[in-house]
């Protein structure tokens, strides 16, 4: 496996992020990885990012994880400023993360330049960086858009905290994996928002470490490697 | 109940120190056979292992210098008391896969038991707990259970010796009615919680080796290198029957005192073992070492020079690297339903090897004596340096901030505090009932002076669940973020400065 640190341009500066990829063979499909909340502890070395890259990675897949604007070495106002956490006391949201969209499209295009057009997509999110997914479908995927991701994950999605419309109005394929303690989204309250999103779709929940998959990293990717090789369409063929 | 006094052999090996520990933190009559080592006496060998801060034994351990293959020659005055003891906690052993000169590991392993019980029959005892080990299986296919009564072909001397004693001991208990516990660990590991070990053997082994080999495939950023990955021939998503050494130690002590009468068989193994991805997702968030990947079995000549001298230094240890036995463990999830074992997935495996770089693979503590017990000193922390600073940071900008956190720190040096901030402002600390917290966190000493520190970042701390939130967790974790963004601000300064002893265990590195 090699891992690239690479810098992901954007208008007004740089993303941090890491691009790894199978040694000695070619991707057999890209993936990006968006993250959970700037705030709540979450950038590019969460658990669940990390844990994904490295099964990911042995199943063939390239794999791109990145920080939002602000957080870490990523260019953009200071995520974890006084102003933003006052911000995010009161409200559970910061400034402008409504356009993390942007960010993740950036990465996106980023991925597939570098990977292949050609080599299949596939987006995974984790906690916020779901609802960050969702807000790209929204926004960004339109029929003149060069990416047609194959297949989407949606790990721990922060369903009642952030708007899911994207992801409900969109036909790609869609795995959702939670645990049944979540704080963040009850079990029944997932299980309803998930039944009105568009098929094809499955949500599969467990008893694992409420929202934070801490040693259940494995689990994760036995779930998601099977599902993305039974998904089959082929982007841009 | 535990028929006292017991019996202890083995104290000063790997799981016999814990055994040692359990024992005594119960209370429990110890008896300890040990042998003298150089200079170090008997006595001196068994203080070392449970004071860390001296070297006096405590009133209920009594210390009987011997050696099981030389038990003949025991004084009376000693032999008397092995012969008073009620339960015999057998340990010791001899871990040496490969057949030494002087009859080894059967001599200790096989001829010792025998020794052994031979001197004890007629004495008191009743009830005989034989630490063995879940590989006197052989090599054998499919699922074993703990009733079965055949093995596979042995691996090595080691395992042909283990099964060798439990089978001399099923024939005395049976024609004398002493009572038998066999426990059959799966491979030891260090301390679940700390990553604590005194031995690098067993599963360390093949993880040193590639450690040493680690550098070599790190990250290298812009690296599109070809000759940069180790390939490791295993099926990422085999097994490793891995088990840590405190839960080995509490459950052969419970399975002591859990007296059925008859003979007993138990796996200590897990229920769910751990996956080799595990492993080497392990080895790259702890090394960043990402060119270790899984191949498909291959012939020699197409391995790389790297990858021959990996497998040429696994040695005895190959016919446990490449195949993995699946264990039964239902008597124990049984008999002992509350404590199972703590599963080893890849976080516990990086607090493994980061302990183990921190002592240098043992190559420190070997060496090294015995230091003072580490005692962060918390509450001049939360007392005085968070109370004061607070004040001086950016916190009390947070009007936003209203709310009572509690802090449940364990180890030398804890407590527990309430901390009551009013619109920013940390208006009270108060030591007590951490209860009606709206958040609390929950660590021990060492983890939260390191986070103080500022060695250890909040979030890290929490992802490699060094603390835990309870109460109300989206709030802990805002208040994670604010507080790592207090300790940039103000971290503790450097702990030496302030009298924090270092703990005796080092302190693991990123």
């Amino acid at each position: 496996m090699i891992a690239e640190t690479v810098r992901i341009p954007v208008p007004g500066g740089r993303l941090q992020g890491t691009l790894a990829y199978p040694a000695d063979q070619p991707p057999s499909r890209t993936i990006v990885l968006a993250g959970p909340h700037p705030l709540l502890g979450g950038d590019m070395q969460n658990n669940v990012l990390v844990g994904l890259e490295a099964q990911l990675v042995v199943a063939g897949s390239a794999t791109l994880r990145f920080n939002y604007a602000g957080v870490g070495e990523s260019d953009g106002p200071d995520a974890l400023s006084i102003e933003q956490l006052n911000a995010f006391l009161a409200t559970s949201h910061m400034a402008d993360e409504t356009r993390r969209h942007e960010d993740l499209a950036a990465a996106l295009h980023f991925a597939t330049s570098t990977v292949g057009q050609d080599v299949p997509l596939a987006i995974i999110g984790y906690s916020f960086g779901c609802a960050v997914i969702s807000a790209w479908l929204e926004h960004d995927l339109s029929a003149t858009s060069r990416l047609d991701p194959q297949a989407i994950v949606c790990i721990a999605p922060t369903i009642g905290r952030h708007d899911y419309g994207g992801m409900s109005a969109s036909s790609v394929p869609k795995l959702v994996l939670a645990s049944r303690d979540d704080f963040a989204t009850p079990s029944d309250v997932l299980r309803e928002a998930v039944s009105s999103w568009t098929e094809p779709k499955r949500l599969v929940l467990a008893e694992l470490d409420d929202h934070f998959f801490r040693g259940c990293e494995a689990w994760l990717s036995g779930q998601i490697v099977p599902f993305l090789e039974t998904t089959g369409r082929v982007t841009n063929p | 109940m535990l028929a006292q006094p017991v019996l202890l052999t083995g104290a000063t090996g790997f799981v016999g120190r814990y055994l040692l520990r359990q024992l005594t933190a119960e209370g429990a009559r110890v008896v300890v056979l040990v042998r003298a080592d150089g200079e170090a006496t008997a006595e001196a060998r068994v203080g070392n292992l449970l004071s860390e801060t001296g070297r006096v034994v405590p009133r209920n351990v009594t210390v009987i210098p011997g050696d099981l293959s030389d038990l003949h020659l025991l004084p009376r005055r000693f032999a008397e008391l092995l012969g008073a003891c009620e339960t015999v906690i057998h340990a010791a052993a001899c871990v040496s896969f490969k057949a030494r000169p002087n009859g080894d590991p059967v001599k200790t392993n096989a001829e010792g038991t025998a020794s052994l019980f031979r001197l004890l029959n007629g004495g008191k005892l009743k009830h005989w707990v034989q630490v063995s080990t879940a590989y006197v299986a052989g090599r054998r296919a499919g699922r074993v259970y703990e009733e079965d009564r055949h093995h596979g072909p042995f691996r090595n001397p080691y395992e042909a010796s283990k099964w060798q004693a439990e089978q001399f001991l099923r024939q005395q208990a049976v024609a004398t009615g002493l009572e038998l516990t066999i426990c059959r660990p799966g491979i030891v590991v260090g301390e679940f919680a700390s990553g604590r070990t005194i031995s690098y053997e067993g599963f360390y082994r093949p993880l040193r080796l590639l450690r040493l080999l680690a550098e070599r495939f790190k990250e290298k950023p812009g690296s599109l290198g070809r000759d940069v990955s180790l390939r490791l021939e295993l099926d990422p998503r085999g097994i490793r029957n891995l088990v840590p050494v405190d839960w080995v130690a509490r459950q052969t002590v419970e399975l002591a005192k859990a007296a059925a009468g008859g003979v007993r068989t138990f796996h200590l193994t897990p229920a769910e073992p751990t996956r080799n991805a595990e492993v080497v997702s392990a080895i790259r968030t702890a090394w960043g070492s990402r060119g270790i990947v899984f191949s498909a079995p291959m012939a020699p000549e197409r391995r790389t020079r790297w990858e021959r001298l990996f497998y040429a230094n696994l040695s005895s240890l190959g016919p446990y690297w490449a195949e993995e036995t699946e264990f039964d463990s239902t008597n124990l999830s049984r008999t002992l339903p509350d404590d199972p074992a703590p599963r080893i997935d890849s976080a516990a495996i990086v607090r493994l090897v980061r302990f183990a770089d921190a002592d240098d693979w043992g190559a420190s503590s070997a060496s090294r004596p015995a230091r003072p017990t580490a005692v962060f000193p918390c509450r001049q922390y939360v007392e005085r340096f968070l109370f004061d600073r607070v004040k001086q940071s950016s916190l009390p900008r947070l009007t936003q901030l209203d709310v009572t956190v509690a802090l449940s720190l364990s180890g030398p040096g804890g407590g527990t505090w309430n901390c009551r901030f009013d619109r920013g402002e940390l208006s009270d600390i108060l030591p007590g009932d951490v209860s009606s917290a709206e958040v609390i966190y929950a660590s021990d000493s060492g983890t939260f002076g390191r986070i103080v520190c500022g060695e250890l970042p909040p979030a890290e701390a929490f992802f490699d669940r060094r603390f835990e939130i309870h109460g109300d967790v989206e709030m802990g974790l805002k208040l994670a973020t604010i507080f790592g963004h207090f300790v940039r601000e103000f971290p503790f300064p450097s702990p030496e400065a302030v009298g924090f002893v270092r703990m005796n265990e080092p302190q693991a590195t990123r």
